[in-house]
């Protein structure tokens, strides 16, 4: 139900928000109407002082709760536009990812690993080494050449007989 | 979803290129001697017959007889260059990065029944190992082994 004029005059006139004017006639037309101003606002200030008193806020018998309650729920509430930007992990760009990824782990393997280490260009081109040389025939010996100038490496077998014959055919 | 199909070729190809064929390892008789106009040195040894004409005294090379064979990581084996020169191999593949890719060998050499020299040797590809053997009528018979790509 909309108020009236008059009520809502009425409420302007205790709050104080009409001018003078206003308040004179305002006041003029509620004798008219039969209601004494004085004793109008004296009546709406007591009724102020009586609810100003008695209508305190209640008192919550668990407070902490309470506040942890209304904590969590402005934190979830703040969380909101995260799970809203969460979306951009589609499943087209996981796929995306993973691709690139593995194309990465790919290539790293391939140069380093597969590929990798220093090739026979970039060292010295020659390495051929002896660990352990012997012979047990009677007469013969052996030993191991090396030469850092010259680098090839032989085994020399010392005390051959001379081989008759064309080796060819041999 | 092409765009993805493109990326996987990709990466299986990285994968492929990564995958080692299967190493060789040679072995000749050579007939060493030291003549006015010397033959070129074979293929297999242009590479080192500076050095071989350097530590023996010798200019020209010639192959006599050779064996090939396969290797992998672990390979025993026999190579006869000739019909009286022969190997005994024992292979296997070192994965060290100092060994260059090469292999440790287990090697016997035989002339006719004799075994000459029973030797353990660590050799890169391309990278020939030589054996001093007798001398004959045409020259300084030498013993060549490689592992070769």
């Amino acid at each position: 139900m909309k108020p009236s004029d008059f009520e809502d005059n009425f409420t302007a006139w205790l709050d104080g928000r009409l001018d003078k004017d206003k308040s004179i006639a305002f006041e003029r037309e509620m004798l008219a109407r039969g209601f004494d101003p004085a004793a109008e606002r004296e009546a709406a200030e007591k009724m102020s002082i009586l609810l100003y008193r008695h209508s305190a806020a209640p008192e919550l018998s668990n407070a902490d709760f309470f506040q942890h309650q209304l904590l969590h729920r402005m934190e979830l509430a703040d969380r909101k536009p995260e799970r809203a930007s969460a979306g951009w992990w589609s499943f087209p760009r996981i796929a995306w990812a993973s691709a690139l990824s593995l194309l990465i782990a790919g290539s790293l393997f391939a140069v380093f690993i597969a590929g990798g280490g220093p090739t026979q260009q970039d060292l010295s081109p020659y390495f051929a080494t002896i660990v352990d040389a012997r012979t047990s025939e009677p007469g013969l010996s052996v030993d191991t050449i090396y030469d850092e100038h010259n680098p090839v490496t032989v085994v020399w077998i010392g005390g051959l007989d001379y081989m008759a014959g064309d080796i060819v055919a041999q | 979803m092409s765009a993805l199909r493109v990326v996987l070729i990709l990466f299986l190809f990285l994968f492929a290129s990564g995958v080692e064929a299967r190493d060789k390892v040679w072995s000749a008789v050579v007939v060493a001697n030291s003549v006015a106009k010397p033959k070129p040195a074979p293929a297999e040894l242009k590479a080192v017959a500076a050095r071989l004409h350097r530590v023996f005294g010798c200019n020209q090379f010639e192959i006599v007889g050779h064996a090939t064979t396969e290797i992998d990581d672990d390979t025993k084996t026999t190579l006869k260059p000739t019909k009286t020169f022969w190997l005994d191999l024992q292979a296997r593949r070192i994965s060290k990065p100092d060994a260059r890719g090469g292999y440790l060998l287990g090697l016997k050499l035989h002339h006719d029944e004799r075994v000459l020299v029973d030797t353990v040797a660590l050799i890169a590809k391309d990278s020939p190992l030589f054996f001093r053997g007798p001398m004959c009528p045409r020259g300084q018979v030498l013993v060549v082994l490689q592992v070769q790509p």
